[in-house]
C-alpha cells in the first residue's frame, strides 16, 4: 500500500524533516506514527497524500513511485485517500452535511445518492440530527467526527489522521477510535499520526516512532517504544 | 449532463454566498460595456445616416459644350445599367434650379438658358457612397461630359469623420475590454481568494482543477452576460431617449432608418462581449490561482 525508500524531505534553511526513512506500509494495517513534535508525522502524511514530493529517496503509494504521478493525476490518487486534518479543515460556510458531501460531490455522484450517504456518516459518528448546522455552531469533538465522517465518505483505500484525537476528551478519543478501528474492520489501511502515548497504550498496533526526522523504532506495540526510550 | 448541471448550481450557489463580489464584478463590466455600447451605438446611428443620405443622391452629369444631349444620355444609360436616366436640357436645368430656390427663384429672373450646361440625371437611390464614387468616375470618362457631380462632398467629409471615429471607437473598445479584463480578473481573484480554503479542501478530497474552475469561469460569464445584458439595455434606452433630439435638430434629414431602433446585432454583441470578458478574467483569475495551489 505505502512503501518508502531512504525517503528524505528537506526545506531550504531547516535541517531535514524526513531523513532517509524507509517504511512499508501493508494493505489492511492500522499503524500509529509518533513522535515528538516537530518529528516528521505530519510531513511523512503530507507526503503520502501528494501534497509534497519527497527531495530525494522514493515513494510507492498503491505500487506506483508518486514522483511519476503527473500534476493531473494526482487528484485521482486522492480520490483512494481519506484525510482526517489536525485543525479539520471544515468549510466554515457549509453545513455539516454539505462538509461530508464533499469527496462525494467531487466524484460526481447523484445527489440521491450523496444524501443517502451523508445520513449514514452522520448517523454513524451520531451527529445526524445536526446535519444542517455549521461547524462553528459545534463542539471541537463534533467537528473532529465530522472530519472523520468526511474522510471515510468516498470507502477510501486507505484513511491518514493527523492528530485525530488531539482536542478530544478521553470519551470522545474512545468514539474517533472506534469510528478509525470500523474503518480498519472493513479492510481500509489506517495511518494515524499522534503524539499521545495513551493511545499507543490502549491499543495494541504497530507503531513507527520517527524523531527528528528519522525513524527511530517499527514495531507492534508500545512496548518496543518504550524499550527504544530506554 | 449531470456534471454542467452541478457546476451551474455551485456557480449559482457561490454567487448568492458573495452578493458584493458578484455585484461589483457585473459592475464593473456594465460601466465598461456601457462607454464602449454607447460609442458603438453613435457610430452606428452616423453609419446608418450616411447610408441614408447617400442613397438619396442623384447624379448629375454635365455636358461639355457642342456635346449632343441624346447621345451623351444613352451613353450614361449603357454606363449605368439599371438607373433611371433623365436628359435634363439646360433651360429646364434652370427651371429646376428657380423652382428649388422658391422664394429666392426670382433671382434668376436675368439669366438666361446658357448659363447652365446641358445635364443627365442619374437616380441612384439606395447607392453607397463608394459605388456612387465608382459610378462618376465611369461617367466622368465617358466622351462629351464635363464634369459629374453626386452633391456628397459634405458627406464625404462626414464619411471621414465616421472613419476616423470608427477607428477611434475600435480602440476605445480594445482599451476598454482590456481594462475592463483586468479590472474584472482582479475582482474574481478576490472572489477566488477568499475562497482559497474550499478550493485548498476541495483539491485535497481529489478535486480535479477543471472540477475546482468550472463555477469560477460559470460565475464569470454568467456576471459578464449579466453586466453586458444591463449595458445594452442601458444603451438601448439612452439610445430612444436622444432619438427625437436627434430627430428635431435634423429636421428632414432624419430619414427612416436613422429613427429605428438600435440593430439587434449590437445589443447581443454587448452581452456576447460582456460573457466573453467575464469568461477571460475568470479564466485568468482561476488559472493564476490553481496554479500555485
Amino acid at each position: 500500500m505505502i512503501q518508502l525508500f531512504h525517503v528524505t524531505k528537506e526545506y531550504p534553511g531547516e535541517p531535514p524533516a524526513l531523513s532517509d526513512v524507509t517504511l512499508q506500509v501493508d494493505k489492511g494495517e492500522f499503524v500509529f506514527l509518533t513522535g515528538p513534535s516537530g518529528a516528521g508525522k505530519s510531513t511523512l502524511l503530507r507526503l503520502i497524500f501528494c501534497a509534497e514530493a519527497p527531495s530525494s529517496g522514493q515513494l510507492l503509494l498503491f505500487g506506483r513511485n508518486v514522483a511519476r504521478v503527473s500534476p493531473g493525476e494526482i487528484p485521482w490518487v486522492r480520490r483512494h485517500i481519506g484525510v482526517v486534518f489536525q485543525d479539520f479543515k471544515l468549510l466554515a460556510e457549509r453545513t455539516i452535511g454539505e462538509n461530508v458531501a464533499l469527496p462525494l460531490e467531487v466524484r460526481s455522484l447523484p445527489r440521491r445518492e450523496i444524501r443517502r450517504k451523508v445520513q449514514g456518516l452522520l448517523r454513524s459518528v451520531g451527529l445526524e440530527h445536526r446535519a444542517e448546522k455549521f461547524p462553528p455552531s459545534l463542539s471541537g469533538g463534533e467537528q473532529q467526527r465530522v472530519a472523520v465522517a468526511r474522510a471515510l465518505a468516498a470507502d477510501p483505500a486507505l484513511l491518514l489522521a493527523d492528530e485525530p484525537t488531539g482536542n478530544l476528551d478521553a470519551d470522545r478519543t474512545l468514539e474517533v477510535m472506534e469510528l478509525l478501528a470500523a474503518a480498519n474492520a472493513r479492510g481500509t489501511t489506517v495511518v494515524i499520526a499522534t503524539h499521545d502515548r495513551s493511545l499507543l497504550q490502549r491499543y495494541t498496533r504497530r507503531v513507527v516512532a520517527l524523531e527528528r526526522g528519522r525513524l527511530v523504532s517499527d514495531g507492534d506495540s508500545i512496548r518496543q517504544l518504550s524499550e527504544h526510550a530506554r | 449532463m449531470r456534471r454542467p448541471v452541478e457546476a451551474f448550481r455551485r456557480a449559482f450557489s457561490a454567487m448568492a454566498r458573495s452578493p458584493d463580489l458578484t455585484f461589483t464584478a457585473t459592475g464593473t463590466i456594465f460601466v465598461a460595456l456601457l462607454s464602449v455600447g454607447l460609442v458603438a451605438a453613435a457610430l452606428s446611428t452616423g453609419e446608418r445616416l450616411l447610408h441614408a443620405w447617400a442613397g438619396e443622391v442623384r447624379i448629375s452629369v454635365y455636358l461639355a459644350p457642342g456635346a449632343d444631349l441624346q447621345v451623351v444620355g444613352a451613353a450614361v444609360a449603357a454606363a449605368a445599367p439599371g438607373r433611371s436616366v433623365e436628359a435634363v436640357p439646360a433651360a429646364e436645368g434652370l427651371r429646376r434650379l428657380a423652382r428649388s430656390l422658391g422664394d429666392e427663384g426670382k433671382l434668376l429672373d436675368g439669366v438666361g438658358p446658357d448659363a447652365l450646361p446641358d445635364c443627365v440625371e442619374v437616380a441612384v437611390p439606395g447607392i453607397g457612397l463608394e459605388e456612387a464614387r465608382a459610378l462618376s468616375a465611369r461617367l466622368r470618362a465617358l466622351a462629351g461630359v464635363a464634369d459629374v457631380d453626386f452633391g456628397t462632398a459634405w458627406l464625404e467629409r462626414l464619411e471621414t469623420v465616421l472613419r476616423r471615429a470608427r477607428v477611434a471607437g475600435l480602440a476605445l473598445l480594445l482599451g476598454l475590454g482590456l481594462a475592463t479584463t483586468v479590472l474584472v480578473s482582479n475582482t474574481l481573484r478576490l472572489a477566488v481568494y477568499a475562497r482559497r480554503e474550499e478550493i485548498e479542501i476541495m483539491k485535497l478530497v481529489g478535486a480535479t482543477n477543471a472540477f475546482v474552475a468550472a463555477p469560477f469561469l460559470l460565475e464569470g460569464v454568467l456576471q459578464g452576460a449579466l453586466g453586458g445584458g444591463l449595458a445594452a439595455a442601458a444603451v438601448a434606452a439612452v439610445h430612444s431617449a436622444l432619438l427625437p433630439r436627434l430627430a428635431a435638430v435634423l429636421g428632414p434629414l432624419a430619414v427612416v432608418p436613422a429613427v429605428a431602433p438600435l440593430p439587434w446585432t449590437l445589443l447581443l454583441g454587448l452581452v456576447a462581449g460582456g460573457a466573453a470578458i467575464g469568461l477571460l478574467a475568470s479564466g485568468l483569475a482561476t488559472l493564476r490561482f490553481l496554479r500555485r495551489a
